[in-house]
């Protein structure tokens, strides 16, 4: 080997070995390849894991899982079932009910604040103040959910129960609910601010991509700097918006602690045909049953159900990243046809 | 006699009687009792019989937490701890521990109507280090320290302020102990315990058959279920049949009873909770709470709602009643100790502690520890409990 | 003509307006919130606060301090961090330097993808499930002395730690990636032409060219875990103290304090929140205040990093 010569003895037969075997590379690849391959596996276990420990209840209440209500009562029945009773049926309808409507009205308001925030962010506000609004998003989307559920139960719990539940309204809903600041409408103005981050963010990447030129068009054309943005950049921005408002959705239907501290933690279905009072139902979404019912776990028939929780969780939150995923894509041809 | 002779004599009587005196005062001369680094105080003083102190039945089973019975027939006492069984027979000198024979130097015997036992013997055969002190003739016991190991404990929210102050206690004085105490209520703690998941588990109701075949269970303390309502709500008292309706959910509002025209507002407790359970077997004939009412998963959480709304409805161990909230009369009798204990108050109850098959060890060490005289009046009493014995 | 100019106008100037107030709302939300956070937290604090522990019963008045919770969020983050670190840089590299542009790799980049979004209440359920088996009772206590089980407790600080780290494992990976995507092809394809080894490459030339963004990816890591509340409350427990041998500080409890459970400043928080047993706000806000504060350390760190950064790459 040239070179080689002039190095003293044992370091010629290492670097011999090294050069030869590759040693450098070799070992270093197989722990790289091994660890990797541990944590792909412990990803994926887990969520193999899920289903296997949900299939119990899965396949003893079948779509019953979508149609019926009553989970609070099943799970005490389940609970308190003695050897050879009859095995309970779990119908989760309530609890998807508490996460849909929670999350979606969550959603729509978030993407109504988001969407004006971002615009004001990039496009109407002073550098300096955009850099601290900015941080300000940051700060928002950092706090933790327990902080966020704290303030809902000191701070929006009383003042929702204060303005819109009213004695008569009490009495009057007794033998359906009891309506007290934990409800619905609670959770959604928890949830709202909690999503908020999430879509400013993303929007605010999307619409600093829109290239100049097209907003250069809108001025020639005399628009003013507000139609500008609202009738050019923003629908071409709106695959990254929307991207933003899945993974806010995502992180909507996820949130437990600061749900459960808010919710009302019963699993009824918000009736909206009788007006406004259905904001003001207790809920329960599937992320705060778990949280709630986790002290029953001992029995494996609660287990079982709490994990069908989990699994439909999963199901949703993995069909919200694919699809922002999907968006995401969407995005990268539509920026390859500019370049 | 000679005058020498006659002070010779009495110097003799003198140093006889002074010897016997003496000896007659070194024989009364009170033994010490030390248990765990308290020195206990017995009406009854010991004894010593042929170099063993023999000590009152009350002293073992009042400090080292053991339940004492007497066979009048077979004139046997058996003193019975978590985790042993010692049966003495009065002048015999065979005693049996967990049914295998022993043998004794100095029988138990009934002085001055007393049932006395050997001190040494009980000691040793329920795991106590005994040391005897000549010197200072004191015995030192030593029972509650220098336990090691870790315990888990598990079940009852009612049951918990006494095992956890207990076991601050306990860990106090034994260094390599620790002793983790969790709520869940006290199905799961029924459940933890016969799955193994838990050492020792606590509840607020009597344990079934199907259970009981399972379990050891032994009462800590005694218990009253008090129905409480917010501070501000002027109703001081309902009958039975009033508060039964309540949580039926057939009486919704308080004017019905006395008080304002607002909803009743039920909070109760989630399944499991053997508080739930217990007024519900006693209250509601097994019937189920309303629907409709707000499940907690704790005491505390349930006495916190009651406090916070002004129209709620609850109901708590008398541990947990405080000045947050107000506990109503029930039929007119009020919810405290002597009311509890004399069986006027109407849901009276027990609290029990058990371990799956026979307790060993630090869990047996435990539930003799809850159940001792020290135990029972500083803690039970202090957290607003009745002591049981 | 001028009906449409005018009718522009308004319509602009509404547009405005919702923008404006959009973005007030949102700010003034998040300011309330500190504000609130410090009004009702500030008279919790004081040294005695941040040193003592917490007092046996939350529910007294006299509460304590927070310094078991501020400790026990202290180790989480270290072992939750320290047990991904590994795991997340080598799958990194692994997907930028090791994996051919085929179907597994991007089979591997869609399953983190997926995993990213997974909500954290189902990992910490999964978790609670397979730690109690008794192959992994050296993470935790045994139940002893119970007949005829043998079942782990399941919850401890290392179990805690792990599952942190299983948590967080997709972002870091994710973000690790960013980093170790951005570095310039110039500078990998410059060091094999020097005749380096991929292995050379890759730790001197662009672990060190990332080392920005691998820290960021850290950070993130680290903020998550110290903001989490679901997956400590179910594998940690709603204890207030440490609960293996006491003292725990001494060296030869550590072990022992390790397989054991405790708390953290988020499940102190929610324990001693009305929605836990504590009822007494105070604290909550006073510990919330103390949470806040090191949320935004690491967010000022993370954007200092960016800064720094940005700053180089202009070079």
């Amino acid at each position: 080997m040239k070179g080689i010569g002039v190095l003293p003895v044992p370091f010629r037969m290492k670097r011999y070995f090294y050069m030869k075997l590759k040693l450098n590379d070799l070992v270093p690849g197989i722990i790289i390849r091994v660890l990797s391959f541990v944590a792909v596996i412990v990803m994926v276990f887990m969520f193999y894991f899920v289903f296997y420990k949900a299939s119990p209840v899965l396949v003893s209440s079948g779509l019953k899982i979508f149609t019926q209500t009553g989970f609070d009562k099943q799970i005490s029945d389940a609970f308190n079932a003695q050897n050879g009773d009859p095995a309970v049926t779990f119908g989760m309808l309530g609890l998807i009910g508490g996460t849909f409507f929670s999350t979606l009205i969550a959603l729509v308001i978030a993407s109504v604040l988001g969407i004006g925030a971002t615009m004001a962010i990039c496009e109407f506000m002073p550098a300096k103040l955009s850099i601290f609004v900015k941080a300000i998003v940051r700060l928002l989307a950092s706090i933790p959910s327990v902080v966020f559920g704290l303030i809902g139960t000191i701070t929006v719990v009383p003042f929702v129960e204060k303005t819109f539940v009213t004695v008569d309204m009490q009495i009057a809903y007794l033998e359906y609910f009891q309506m007290t600041g934990r409800n619905l409408l609670s959770s959604v103005i928890i949830l709202s601010f909690m999503i908020v981050p999430t879509i400013i963010s993303l929007s605010i990447d999307a619409v600093n991509s829109v290239p100049a030129s097209y907003r250069e068009v809108g001025y020639a054309f005399g628009m003013s700097h507000f139609r500008v943005i609202w009738k050019i950049v923003i629908p071409s921005a709106l695959s990254g918006i929307t991207a933003g408002i899945i993974l806010g959705a995502g992180r909507g239907i996820g949130e437990a602690i600061a749900v459960s501290m808010v919710c009302g933690g019963i699993g009824y279905l918000p009736d909206f045909t009788k007006g406004f009072v259905g904001f003001l139902t207790p809920i329960l979404p599937l992320s705060a049953a778990i949280i709630n019912k986790s002290e029953a776990m001992s029995v494996p028939a609660v287990e079982s159900a709490l994990f069908t929780c989990g699994a439909i969780l999963l199901v949703f939150s993995a069909i919200l990243s694919v699809s922002a995923k999907l968006v995401e894509k969407q995005i990268r041809k539509v920026k390859g046809h500019d370049e | 006699m000679k005058t020498s002779k006659k002070i010779a004599a009495l110097l003799s009587a003198a140093v006889l009687s002074l010897g016997l005196m003496s000896s007659f005062a070194f024989a009364a001369s009170p033994i010490r009792i030390d248990i765990d680094g308290k020195t206990i105080t017995s009406d009854t003083a010991p004894v010593v019989q042929n170099g063993t102190a023999l000590v009152p039945v009350k002293v073992v089973s009042e400090n080292l937490g053991a339940e004492v019975t007497w066979n009048q027939v077979k004139k046997q006492v058996t003193v019975q701890t978590a985790g042993y069984r010692v049966i003495f027979t009065i002048n015999s000198n065979t005693y049996t521990v967990n049914g295998a024979s022993k043998t004794l130097a100095t029988p138990a015997r009934i002085i001055n109507g007393k049932t006395m036992i050997p001190l040494k013997a009980i000691a040793e055969s329920i795991g106590a280090a005994v040391d005897y002190n000549s010197s200072s003739n004191t015995v030192t016991i030593k029972y509650f320290t220098g336990l090691t190991g870790s315990l888990k404990v598990s079940g009852s929210t009612t049951v918990q302020p006494i095992m956890q102050a207990a076991a601050d206690k306990l860990i106090a004085q034994n260094k390599g102990l620790s002793i983790t105490v969790a709520g869940g209520g006290s199905g799961a703690g029924i459940k933890d315990t016969i799955n193994g998941a838990n050492n020792v588990g606590m509840s607020s109701r009597s344990l079934t058959p199907d259970e009981t075949s399972k379990l050891n269970p032994y009462v800590v303390a005694d218990d009253g279920i008090a129905i409480i309502v917010n501070p501000n709500n002027p109703v001081k008292n309902l009958t039975k049949d009033q508060a039964a309706k309540i949580f039926l959910g057939e009486i919704k509002n308080w004017k019905d009873v006395g008080g304002n025209n607002a909803p009743i507002l039920v909070q109760t407790r989630e399944t499991g909770s053997g508080t739930l359970t217990t007024l519900e077997e006693m209250l509601l004939n097994k019937a189920k709470v309303v629907s409709t009412a707000t499940p907690y998963t704790s005491s505390a959480l349930l006495k916190q709602a009651v406090a916070k709304n002004e129209n709620a409805i609850g109901f708590d161990s008398v541990g947990y009643v405080d000045s947050s909230v107000k506990a109503l009369t029930l039929n007119g009798i009020v919810c405290n100790p002597q009311n509890i204990k004399n069986g006027a108050y109407p849901m009276s109850r027990q609290l029990y502690v058990f371990t799956k098959g026979r307790p060993a060890g630090i869990s047996a060490k435990l539930i003799d520890y809850l159940r001792a005289t020290t135990c029972q009046n500083e803690i039970v009493s202090k957290e607003g409990y009745v002591p049981f014995r | 003509m001028m009906n449409k100019i005018k009718n522009n106008a308004v319509y602009s100037e509404l547009g405005y307006v919702y923008s404006w107030l959009s973005a007030g709302i949102v700010v003034s939300a998040c300011l309330l919130i500190i504000i609130d956070i410090v009004y009702l937290g500030h008279c919790a604090i004081s040294l005695d606060f941040l040193i003592k522990e917490p007092n046996a019963s939350a529910i007294n008045t006299e509460a304590g301090g927070i310094l078991t919770p501020m400790i026990g969020t202290i180790m989480l983050t270290i072992i939750g961090t320290v047990v991904a670190f590994p795991f997340s840089l080598a799958t990194a590299i692994y997907l930028c330097f090791y994996s051919k542009k085929g179907m597994l790799t991007k089979a591997v980049e869609f399953a983190i993808d997926v995993l990213a979004g997974v909500p954290t209440i189902v990992v910490a359920l999964f978790a609670l499930t397979i730690f109690t088996r008794p192959e992994f009772s050296f993470l935790s206590t045994m139940v002893d002395g119970v007949e005829g089980s043998s079942r782990a407790y399941g919850k401890s600080f290392l179990v805690c730690g792990i599952v942190m780290a299983i948590m967080i494992l997709p972002f870091v990976i994710k973000s690790m990636q960013e980093a170790l995507k951005a570095v310039p092809e110039s500078y990998i394809e410059g060091s094999y032409a020097l005749g380096a080894t991929k292995w050379q490459t890759i730790v001197k030339i662009a672990m060190r060219a990332a080392t920005d963004g691998l820290a960021t990816g850290v950070i993130l890591g680290m903020g998550r875990i110290i903001g989490d509340t679901a997956i400590v409350w179910l594998t940690l427990g709603g204890t207030l103290r440490m609960t293996g041998n006491q003292p725990w500080y001494e060296p030869q409890n550590w072990l022992s304090a390790l397989q054991n459970t405790g708390s953290t400043l988020t499940t102190y928080i929610y324990y001693t929140s009305p929605a836990g047993e504590g009822n007494n706000y105070t604290v909550a806000f006073g510990a919330s205040l103390i949470l806040i504060l090191i949320i935004i350390l690491l967010n000022a760190i993370t954007m200092g990093f960016n800064f720094v950064s940005k700053e180089m790459g202009k070079k």
